[in-house]
């Protein structure tokens, strides 16, 4: 990461990778349908049907929870990178927003 | 002396060995209320489950069934490990003793003993199903396939799905119809075995929609390279950080119904698994509280439907417990059981 990334929040490493791409915030079981590949998903809670998003993204953050939560799971058995207990992370994200998943370190940058 | 032997000498083992694993994960548990709290509903029936559950047992061994056929009913070893909790719950409304509650969690866990090779509790980290014996002759080498980067990333989406797909049909007791057994060695095989068995795909009686998929059972045998993998009692697996499955995998097989699939089958039941998964999501949202409820209650009583199979008993939840939910309230006092609640009813109440 060069000076130019400012990490925008942190949680715990669940499923190792780093990826960068645009932020998607998924609120209720309609917006897996808008995800496009390579977003990276972040979710507040957890709904099975979620899984269906964590399948066509790059990465998922996760706000609350931790390594089993159930999203948390199917992201790690589908080896989409993701960290979990990134408290108050939607609060400095919006949907389009790029930034970069650090999720060996539980790190999130923007940019 | 049997091999187990040591286990009924020491019969106190099971119990507080159950006790130290359920607390050991209990902090890391992922609290899932999808789609209602089971904590703040389970007050309507599960006293009257209890109630049948035991009463199913007594008319089992009463038949002259032995014990490792009583534990066959429940399918999995972790399906009788994920009732015990609410079990417990649920004798105390009966007015039991804690010495007699103790007696029956007790039973209970001796039939997880009858069903698994290995520790009933898992405090060694591995959750062993099967003897060397059993797994060499379920093993069959020549339908392992070596894996590549694109079929590691099919078989682990499969994983996926089906895992979020019985959290679907079965709520936050999904644990039920699945059980994750190994790591396995195999004697000239490098590599670790994981069984990832998923056992009620189609349990139309719950769910009429799943009859559109064609497979009832799924079991995902992968073999990992030089992954150090640990399981918990309720199933988790763990691997080391900076590790992944998608990495790791060596070779694997997936076999359905006795099938083994083929990657644009294991594709094709990803879709068949989707579509299914959301049709029953979204009944599931449409329903009201005392409905999904009333889920619950089927998902329990359908978990012990083999006992019920057997004794030719209707298998359904009484019309007497659906009443009880539907002019029941929800209990704001029992939702989200902290760990020292968690800690101190299990020393209380058996």
């Amino acid at each position: 990461m060069g000076p130019q990334n400012n990490i925008i929040g942190k949680g715990i490493s669940v499923s190792p990778g780093i990826i960068e791409g645009p932020v998607k915030i998924v609120e209720t079981p309609e917006d897996v349908d808008n995800i496009n590949a390579g977003d990276i998903m972040v979710v507040k809670s957890s709904d099975p049907l979620f899984a269906l998003g964590v399948m066509s993204s790059a990465g998922l953050i996760c706000e609350i929870g931790g390594a089993l939560t159930h999203i948390c799971i199917v992201s790690m058995e589908m080896g989409i990178p993701c960290i979990a207990r990134a408290e108050n992370i939607t609060e400095s994200l919006k949907d389009g927003m790029i930034i970069t998943l650090n999720a060996s370190e539980g790190l999130v940058y923007s940019g | 002396m049997h091999p187990k032997d040591w286990f009924i000498v020491g019969s106190i083992n099971l119990v507080e060995d159950f006790k130290t694993s359920i607390l050991e994960i209990s902090e890391r548990d992922g609290k899932t209320t999808w789609p209602i709290d089971l904590n703040s509903i389970s007050h309507l029936f599960i006293g009257e489950f209890d109630k049948e559950l035991l009463q199913d047992i007594e008319k089992m061994e009463y038949k002259g069934h032995a014990k490792y056929n009583i534990g066959q009913a429940f399918v999995t070893p972790q399906r009788i490990i994920r009732l015990l909790i609410p079990f417990v719950q649920g004798l105390s409304t009966l007015g039991l003793s804690r010495e007699l509650r103790r007696e029956k969690v007790e039973y209970l866990l001796s039939l997880v003993h009858e069903l698994k090779h290995g520790d009933p509790s898992n405090r060694d980290g591995k959750n062993i199903v099967l003897s060397p014996d059993e797994l060499n002759n379920i093993i069959g080498p020549s339908w392992l396939s070596e894996s590549d980067k694109q079929s590691s990333l099919l078989v682990h989406k499969l994983c996926g799905i089906l895992w979020a797909y019985v959290e679907t049909l079965f709520f936050k007791t999904h644990g039920l119809v699945r059980e994750f057994h190994g790591p396995y060695t195999l004697p000239g095989y490098d590599g670790n075995f994981l069984f990832r068995d998923f056992v009620c795909l189609k349990p139309t009686e719950l769910w009429e929609e799943s009859s559109a998929l064609p497979f009832s059972r799924a079991r995902i045998v992968a073999a990992y390279d030089q992954l150090d993998m640990s399981v918990d009692i309720y199933n988790h697996v763990s691997i080391p950080e900076g590790r992944t499955f998608i990495e790791s995998l060596k070779s694997y097989y997936v076999e359905c119904d006795g099938k083994i699939l083929e990657p644009s089958e294991i594709d094709s039941l990803c879709k068949d698994l989707s579509t299914v998964m959301r049709s029953i999501h979204k009944k599931v949202e449409s329903l009201e509280w005392q409905k999904r409820a009333e889920k619950y209650a089927d998902i329990f009583w359908y978990s012990k439907k083999q006992l019920r199979d057997i004794l030719e008993e209707d298998w359904a939840v009484p019309e007497a417990v659906r009443q009880q939910i539907q002019h029941g309230e929800i209990s704001t006092k029992q939702k989200q059981i902290s760990q020292r609640e968690l800690q101190i009813m299990m020393k209380l109440s058996f």
